[in-house]
């Protein structure tokens, strides 16, 4: 546990030092399934957030910080991707790995977000990995049912927990919200006393903060 | 629980895939994709198996009975932990 400061500082400087990331403004050509493999309903991307810990997180570096990963459009290109990258409970330190719609930056600022809000599940150690992975099988195989609600899903890597979410477009919304509620509990698996917040991203804007002063629900 | 009511009417999705579905599709390359080999905190030279494939590990199998909530969040809650 001691070594995590220092792994993530290495982690960092290593992914800082290499120059062809591709920044969010950069237009990237648009990715379609390949022959014979299945479409997916929505292309989407891989976004990385390798934190530089102790600083504070303000929407300038993170823009800064957050790392283009790859897009997928097919179920193919995703496994594709999925299967080389390290699981959420292996990576060191404060990290944050996003899969959102393409055309969608993961922020609250986004057009597609701006209205929005998302589910949160904060989790013990341990439990991430096998989370986000149900998570993602479920929202990229169009099983919540909302339409077009679903912006994208992130899991963040912190010291003491790991912190699962679910964004949607519109966080007034209160039958799309609780059905995205629902289903994250059935796919998740959680047990009935499990505590699941709401934040609309209005509010993470005026605190700042994405998993303070949250709506609370135990169902 | 139930299907939530109230929903108004959505169009259904026209790609719509169960999780069996997309665990049946899974044939990785050997190779990670080129987009990912820069990011060399998160990128596994090895592929790796879906944890779907893998069965729940004795901490998960108790999680599951218990509580899966991080002590933080417990603890805001008034819930000990």
């Amino acid at each position: 546990m001691n070594n995590n400061k220092f792994d993530a500082l290495k982690t960092s400087d290593s992914d800082d030092s290499d120059n062809e990331n591709k920044d969010m403004k950069e237009e990237r050509e648009p990715v379609t399934p390949g022959p014979g493999e299945h479409a997916l309903q929505f292309a989407y991307t891989f976004w990385f957030t390798p934190r530089f810990p102790g600083r504070q997180a303000s929407s300038l570096n993170f823009e800064q910080n957050i790392k283009y990963v790859g897009t997928v459009a097919s179920v193919e290109q995703f496994w594709a991707y999925y299967s080389h990258m390290g699981r959420p409970g292996d990576l060191t330190g404060h990290s944050d790995l996003h899969l959102f719609k393409d055309g969608v930056k993961p922020m609250w600022e986004d057009p597609a977000n701006k209205e929005g809000g998302k589910w949160i599940v904060r989790l013990r150690k341990g439990l991430a990995s096998r989370a986000w992975e149900n998570l993602i099988l479920a929202m990229l195989g169009e099983q919540f049912m909302v339409g077009e609600e679903i912006c994208g899903a992130v899991v963040s890597v912190r010291f003491q927990e790991d912190i699962i979410s679910v964004w949607n477009k519109t966080a007034s919304d209160q039958a799309t919200t609780s059905r995205i509620r629902d289903t994250l509990k059935r796919v998740l698996n959680l047990p009935p006393n499990t505590i699941m917040e709401y934040k609309m991203h209005l509010d993470s804007l005026k605190d700042n903060s994405s998993f303070r002063n949250t709506d609370v629900f135990v169902r | 629980p139930p299907p939530s009511p109230g929903l108004p009417k959505f169009k259904l999705a026209q790609y719509r895939y169960g999780r069996e579905e997309m665990l049946a599709l899974f044939n990785p390359p050997a190779q990670p994709p080129d987009d990912l080999l820069p990011v060399t905190s998160l990128v596994s030279e090895k592929s790796l198996h879906p944890l779907a494939f893998s069965p729940l590990s004795e901490d998960e199998q108790r999680s599951a009975l218990q509580s899966v909530n991080s002590t933080a969040v417990l603890r805001v809650m008034g819930r000990g932990g």
